[in-house]
Order: structure tokens, then sequence, then C-alpha cells
């Protein structure tokens, strides 16, 4: 016996309400599942709130169907994480050493010949235009979204937070390097200051990557 | 899996029961697995749906298994289908369990004498 479209937005509504499943594809899933087994016992002559009550206990009711949804997180965060470090190794190649050499090389002898204010702006900007660029990309994906890119997001959200501190860390620094010999000092620190911008774009980076890929690493991997 | 006692024996070799349903079908959906294992045990052994759908997640996460969804009786459905890695892998985890199960028979058979 087919289930009605009303029968089927009110198992849905079980599943999202009763155990809180919210990713897509595990409710499409358990969707299906729970939809059959309430069938098969409607097959046997029961009526539908009975069927479904069957279905639903057999289903593990809702602990056990949260479990499932937690089990599926759990898996796609350690893919998002696995992938996320095959970005990052990727990166560290020779020719990325030596440019990263190079550029810092470069920035500590042309600091001395730019004006003070123009090098901590500089600096502000690196760091703060991934971060502009990462909230821009959180926010379009979001007007799209599937469970997999929610996901995503979490570990968007955990990554800004690193950010800022980062930021916050870079200002403090900069801010304790403004005095008499401050441009000597900046001198002194800018290959390590580079350094570190250099690996908080290197980081930004990745995570553009990751969230540019939309998941389709799962068949890379495959 | 049931909580009968042989769900802790069936707990490692679920993904190879998997595997091994569909090595011999185009293709399988969560509810037909279920269906399809207690069919194959005359029902002694059934798998719960909280064991059933992380392992083949887990799978598909591993490249073993490919989804394609289709909507059926006006529901989405999924149906797992075995990868070319995933037809490889299955043949060598067979294998393995299979020995695994002969050597364990030996050891169960062992007369006392022995």
């Amino acid at each position: 016996m087919l289930l009605t479209t009303d029968q089927l937005t009110s198992l849905r509504s079980d599943l999202q309400r009763l155990a809180d499943i919210k990713y897509d594809p595990v409710l499409n899933e358990l969707l299906d599942h729970y939809a059959t087994l309430t069938e098969q016992r409607m097959d046997t002559g029961m009526p539908f709130e009975e069927a479904s009550k069957w279905a639903w206990n057999d289903l593990g009711q809702g602990e056990g169907i949260q479990q499932i949804q937690d089990d599926y997180i759990a898996n796609v965060q350690q893919q998002i994480r696995s992938r996320h470090l095959v970005i990052i190794k990727s990166y560290f190649r020779w020719p990325t050493f030596l440019i990263t050499a190079l550029v810092g090389l470069l920035v500590y002898l042309t600091v001395p010949l730019i004006p003070f204010n123009y090098v901590v702006t500089l600096l502000y900007a690196v760091i703060l235009v991934p971060s502009a660029v990462m909230f821009w990309l959180e926010r379009k994906l979001k007007n799209e979204p599937t469970s997999q890119q929610a996901l995503v997001f979490e570990n968007a959200a955990k990554y800004r937070n690193l950010h800022l501190n980062a930021v916050i860390f870079v200002s403090n620094f900069l801010i304790s390097s403004v005095g008499d010999e401050s441009r000597r000092f900046l001198q002194i620190h800018s290959t390590i200051t580079v350094v570190m911008c250099m690996l908080l774009l290197l980081y930004a980076i990745s995570f553009m990557q990751l969230l540019n890929e939309r998941f389709d690493f799962r068949t890379k991997l495959a | 899996m049931s909580t009968s006692p042989n769900s802790q024996l069936l707990k490692g070799s679920l993904s190879v029961m998997i595997l091994r349903l569909l090595e011999g079908r185009e293709r399988m959906y969560g509810y037909e697995i279920t269906q399809k294992v207690k069919e194959l045990t005359a029902g002694e052994m059934t798998i719960t749906e909280g064991a059933l759908y992380p392992a083949l997640h887990k799978l598909e996460a591993e490249g073993l298994l490919t989804t394609e969804t289709q909507v059926v009786d006006g529901r989405a459905r999924k149906y797992y289908s075995l990868t070319k890695i995933g037809q490889t892998e299955a043949a060598g985890r067979i294998a393995e369990l299979t020995a695994f199960l002969d050597n364990l028979n030996l050891v169960l058979n062992l007369k006392p004498s022995l």
C-alpha cells in the first residue's frame, strides 16, 4: 500500500521533530526506510497510525535514529579533515618554500624603504582580506544549503575564530613595535611576520579550495 | 544489528556482508539489504538500521560504494552499488573472512585429546 503525500509529510515531520534529523541525505534515506516499513505493516491491514508507530520502534526510536545522524556527521567531518590535510600537504613543495623564502627576503629588504603606516596597513590587508573572502563565501554558500556544506560551515566557523585570534595576535605584535625604533624592529621581525602571514594565507586558501570543491573529494578519494 | 547474542560476532563482518550482497547485484537500497539478510538467514540474523547506515556511509567514504538517488513512490530512494575498487576489495575481504572462518572452525572443532 503506497503512502499518501500527507502521510509521507507526517513521517518526515516525525524524523525532524522527534529525532532532530536535519541533514538532507540522512533525512531522505531514513524517510524511505521509515515509509517502507510503514507500508509493509499497512499491507497486513494495520492502520497508518499504528503501522508508523511500529515502524518508528523498529527504526530505533528517537535516540537510535539520532545516533545514525551522529555517525553520519562524524563520518563526513572525518572526510573533510582528511581532504583538508591533503590540500595543505599539497602546498608544501619545494617551489612553494622557495617562493616563500624569496618573498620574505624581498620584504626584509624593501620594508625600510616603505613608510611605516603603509607597511602596517598592508599587513592588516593581507590578514583581513582572507577573512573577508571566507565570510563572503560562507554567506554565498548558505543560500544553497545542503547538509554536507552545512558541516563545512561548522569547520569554517572554527577556522574563522582561529583566524581572528591570529589577527589579534599580529595586531598586538605590530602595536608593540610602534616606538622610536619601530622601523628597525619591524625590519628585524618582518620575515617572521611575513612567514606568519603566509601561513595564514595558506590556511585560508586551503579552506577556500575545500569549500570550492563542494565535496567532490568524495569521488577524488575513490 | 540485533541485540541477539550473535550481534557482537556480526559487528566485524557487516561490511563484508554488504559487499558480498552488492557483488551479486547491480544496486540495492538500505531496506532491501536488511530484508535480504533476513531472508537468506531465515530470520536468524537481523541487521538494525543503526548498524547498517553507518556501515554503508563508511564504505561510501572509503570509495568502495557509489550511490544514486531515484524518486520512487513519491520519495527519494538512495541506491548503493560497488565501485571498481569496491569490486576488487569485496573479493579480497570475502576471501579474508572465509579464511578466518575456516581457521576458526578448525579451532572450534579441536578434539580434547589434541
